[in-house]
């Protein structure tokens, strides 16, 4: 199968079941309105009577918000003037990939961010099992059937997964950057300092590419093989990545590439909305809410097509060793 | 082709030489120095001969001098041991022999009545520490009289530390500060020669400077004043001359990889200046902000007080990590700039435009940055914040994503702009409480204490008078301030006297608190209510004209209250407008004396209350709490609610990557 043909199937799969998307896209917002909900009295109370409030519609003043830090309790020390940009939530976000700095707002949100990985991984095994599954029609109770049936593999995957990432962003990613300061020394060159650590940040992404790369298809392994182990799936799929690399690798850049447009379009889009009256207001929520709904339907698309590759290959493998026989 | 525009300099440089002759200074430290960089061992060799002349009313028979390069000599000097306080791994910069000095070789002086050599020994006057030798003072064999003069020959060696604060080197980089055996002020009939402490700058008389620096070919050389001559040694080296008459201090700089630019600061109600920059080979895109920021100070502070006197001024983008960005010398000044900056960050305006400004406040104005380090950081605090607001108006908030030692991916979030002034209030805010302005540099309970007192609140203090005293009274203050103690020493009640002489009141007062009080300006509407007026009922009158009342026809009416609370230590008088549902308003004035004070009106009901509303008290830390609607609505609260609601959510999806 060629890298495009995996992809369109991959859409192709998403379609077919894109009711999905709406059921974790509403656990998403359930979960996200838990916390937002109490910071939405507490942020009322402060700024519903102020004088000024105006100003907050279009941005984030810098005198406001540096007033604010003078007692900003719990979660309000996570309102930042980036988050006022259409880019800022996304890139302060994409930076934590790079950074893993998870903990920078703070452990409440982490303890969330740890809760989501879960229900993440709950949800991965009944999408992968529905693309793995040769039935195209949706079915919440098989959605959900699947989804408890593999959740201990996902489990043991994502937890695997966050021991990597732990790897890297603790130990890897100082131990490269030791030696990249290294070799910048006492160089009087800003921009070779900034090409060098730009290079650091290009071999951390590498990185983790290859990691997501190869527990994605773990998990698309575990499933479509049915495999008891989780572990001896993360050796296959590097085994299966290793004999097609050429496709393995270009699918999923095209993937990202997928990602990185969303990205721009929905930081785009949400850079011209000023939400400066009530209209514009709920435009820009529904914009925002689309753009969450689309990035899970993205995030689907990378499984989908990944075993829509996965079981092309696996067919043309059985199917050369029955000739053989 | 850098060689070539150095001698375009020269020649514009020593013509604009000759038309600034003459400066009103009175030349009290004149020194000639002849000086040799080996860039290997990191010294400066040099012989200084200084004239020096007593202004005082008494005679003196000894000399004081600041070897302030001696900081840097061992971990126990004062500076050190002062910055090991303050700054974790301060030291670990003198690791690997990064460690300066500046060794006295010899010392003589000839005087009208005798020629001998001077016996140089260590004084410690701030605190007794005996491992400090910042400062140095010899007996002389006859006391110099008021009005006569001495000469003293001194023989130096001095050692540049590693990165240190202001002087030193990194690779082959040398900014060379604070080089040579520098004396002290005679004043009040006494020696004014402080140790280097971590939080303190300078202080030194006027003279003019002849200085002859040789140095390998290979480098370029800036400093203060204006090259006047170059000539090619036969070993290699290459010696420049540089003069400037009534400066108080010489710094230069040396670097193989320095490029120049020069221009002319022109216009019509100014003298002009050339102004000469050197800077990094990777920051050639911010050639014009530089000059940009220097001509927009020269323009709007040679306006606003007293013209740029000097024909000349020099630019240099220091290097990076090297210490010596962000410091002005007289005719010179260093900056810096981030390879990358964010779009409307104002770098390196805001930077170029303070160190400029230091011209004025510190250069022309040359107050005791030892014990009155507000006059110079203060005032140039509060100027640049005047200059960037009407040259550039407000910044751009950015953030550095990925950011390593300022190196990162600079990003622009437009949507929050900000005032000059709103970080300095920031600023403040959090550090307000601490300490007083009054007060030496290096007796601050901590760093964050020394900066509040000579930089952040000292600014706002300014901002505060002038927006109280009405624009025209204080223009004639700061006029007649930078005019009259041009090439002079102020004193803080030098100040405030100029302040009187203009001010329709004795501000006094004002000054008392700022100076000698510590703590934050903070007023507040805390709660606003209007209720239907209580009717008349009851008896009104007496004898036959009482009356039993039950009024329901009189006009429907509101009693309204508004709370104020002053929740700031310091106190100031402040404006309260209160604006009504019918478009009414009403202005009070508050002496905030009290704590919490009511103010009852009658009438429609109130839309709105605003403390200081004109927002003249700049000093106040936190103007949010200033202002305050009756009726709360939730379109702000939504629109941030949401925000961050899809904040949230996003970040949960890049964590499902980890799933």
């Amino acid at each position: 199968m060629k890298i495009r043909d995996a992809f369109r199937h991959g859409l192709s799969l998403v379609n077919h079941h894109r009711k999905m998307i709406g059921i974790i896209y509403l656990v998403n917002l359930c979960f996200a309105l838990i916390v937002a909900a109490p910071l939405f009295t507490l942020f009322h109370s402060r700024v519903g009577s102020l004088v000024g409030r105006d100003e907050l519609l279009t941005g984030l003043p810098y005198s406001w918000w540096s007033a604010l830090q003078i007692d900003a309790r719990g979660l309000e020390n996570t309102i930042r003037p980036s988050l006022s940009g259409g880019f800022g939530p996304l890139i302060d976000n994409l930076e934590l990939l790079l950074t893993g700095q998870f903990q920078l707002y703070g452990w409440f949100v982490f303890s969330l961010i740890v809760g989501y990985l879960f229900i993440a991984a709950f949800f991965n095994g009944g999408a992968i099992a529905l693309f793995a599954d040769e039935r195209r029609s949706f079915s919440a109770g098989r959605f959900f059937s699947y989804a408890g049936t593999y959740f201990h593999h996902m489990a043991a995957l994502a937890v695997t997964t966050v021991a990597l990432f732990a790897l890297l962003y603790k130990v890897i990613n100082p131990a490269i950057f030791s030696l990249l300061d290294r070799i910048v020394g006492d160089s009087l060159s800003q921009s070779f300092a900034w090409i060098v650590h730009f290079i650091g940040y290009l071999f951390i992404l590498t990185i983790v590419f290859l990691i997501t790369l190869i527990l994605d298809y773990a998990k698309v392994i575990v499933i479509s093989e049915k495999k008891n182990s989780s572990w001896a799936s993360i050796g296959l799929a590097a085994a299966f990545i290793f004999r097609s690399f050429g496709k393995t690798v270009g699918l999923n850049v095209l993937l990202a590439f997928l990602a990185i447009a969303l990205v721009l379009g929905g930081g785009l889009l949400m850079s011209i909305i000023t939400p400066s009256n009530l209209l514009l207001l709920v435009g820009s929520f529904i914009v925002q809410q689309l753009f969450i709904a689309a990035k899970i339907a993205v995030r689907l698309t990378f499984y989908a097509s990944e075993t829509a590759l996965y079981q092309a290959h696996a067919a043309a493998r059985t199917m050369v060793k029955k000739r053989k026989r | 082709m850098n060689k070539i525009v150095s001698i375009l300099f020269l020649v514009v440089v020593l013509s604009g030489l000759a038309s600034a002759q003459g400066l009103p200074c009175e030349k009290v430290a004149s020194y000639k120095i002849d000086a040799t960089l080996d860039p290997l061992q990191k010294t400066v060799a040099g012989v200084a001969v200084l004239t020096w002349k007593n202004i005082g009313t008494a005679p003196t028979s000894e000399l004081w001098f600041h070897l302030y390069l001696n900081a840097f000599k061992n971990s126990k000097s004062t500076f050190l041991t002062e910055s090991a306080r303050h700054y974790a791994d301060f030291l670990a910069r003198f690791a690997d022999d990064g460690w300066g000095f500046c060794d006295v070789l010899s010392m003589s002086a000839s005087g009208e009545l005798f020629e001998a050599d001077l016996e140089p020994r260590f004084m410690r006057p701030d605190d007794g520490n005996a491992d400090d030798e910042t400062v140095l003072k010899v007996d002389l064999p006859a006391a110099i009289a008021p009005g006569k003069t001495v000469t003293v020959k001194i023989d130096f060696l001095s050692r540049l530390p590693h990165r240190a604060p202001r002087s030193g080197y990194r690779g082959d980089y040398f900014f060379v500060a604070q080089w040579f055996p520098k004396i002290g002020v005679w004043t009040d009939n006494e020696w004014n020669c402080h140790q280097y402490h971590a939080h303190s700058e300078f202080f030194s008389d006027y003279g003019d400077y002849d200085v002859r620096l040789t140095v390998p070919s290979q480098f370029i050389v800036g400093a203060c004043g204006v090259m006047t001559d170059s000539t090619a040694n036969s070993d290699n080296s290459v010696t420049v001359r540089y003069q400037q008459e009534c400066i108080h201090d010489f710094a230069w700089t040396a670097y193989p990889h320095y490029k120049i630019a020069i221009r002319t600061f022109e216009h019509p109600e100014l003298p002009a200046v050339t102004m000469k920059l050197l800077y990094q080979p990777d920051h050639k895109r911010y050639v014009d902000d530089f000059f940009g920021a220097t001509e927009n100070t020269l323009k709007y502070l040679g306006l606003w007080y007293v013209p740029y006197p000097y024909s000349h001024i020099t630019i240099v983008d220091a290097a990076c990590k090297s210490g010596a960005a962000g410091m002005e010398y007289p005719t010179l000044f260093t900056t810096s700039v981030d390879w990358l900056t964010a779009r409307g960050s104002q770098e390196p305006a805001g930077l170029t435009v303070h160190e400029c400004a230091h011209q004025f406040f510190y250069g022309l104005i040359a107050s005791n940055e030892f014990e009155n380090a507000w006059l110079d950081e203060g005032f140039t605090t509060y100027a640049t914040s005047r200059c960037m607001n009407t040259a550039y108006g407000p910044g751009a908030y950015h953030k550095i994503y990925l950011n390593r030692d300022g190196l990162g991916i600079p990003w622009t979030v437009s949507k929050s702009e900000k005032d000059q002034r709103d970080w300095i209030v920031e600023n403040h805010r959090a550090r307000g409480s601490r300490d007083v302005m009054n007060k030496c540099s290096w007796d601050y309970v901590d760093r964050l204490a020394y900066r509040n007192n000579a930089y952040e609140k000292p600014a706002l203090m300014l901002w505060t008078l002038e927006n109280s005293l009405g624009e025209a009274v204080w223009t004639e203050i700061m006029h007649a301030y930078t005019s009259r103690w041009s090439f002079k020493h102020p004193r803080p009640q030098d100040f405030i006297d100029i302040v009187n002489e203009f001010a329709p009141e004795n501000m006094d007062w004002f000054f008392d608190k700022m100076l000698n009080e510590a703590g934050v300006v903070d007023y507040a509407v805390t709660h606003i209510e209007s209720n239907a007026a209580v009717k008349r009922k009851g008896y009104f009158g007496v004898g036959d004209g009482r009356e039993l009342k039950d009024d329901d026809g009189e006009d429907a009416t509101f009693e309204s209250q508004v709370h104020v609370e002053r929740l700031g230590d310091i106190q100031l008088p402040v404006e309260l407008l209160v604006t009504f549902e019918n478009g009414e308003t009403a202005a009070n004035v508050w002496s905030g004396e009290e704590p919490v004070k009511i103010f009852y009106f009658r009438g429609a009901q109130i839309e709105k209350a605003e403390i200081d509303p004109y927002h003249k008290v700049w000093l106040d830390a936190n103007p949010l709490n200033n202002g305050k609607y009756r009726r709360a609505d939730g379109f702000a609260s939504f629109r941030w609610g949401t925000t961050w609601l899809f904040w949230l959510q996003d970040l949960f999806e890049l964590i499902a990557v980890f799933s």
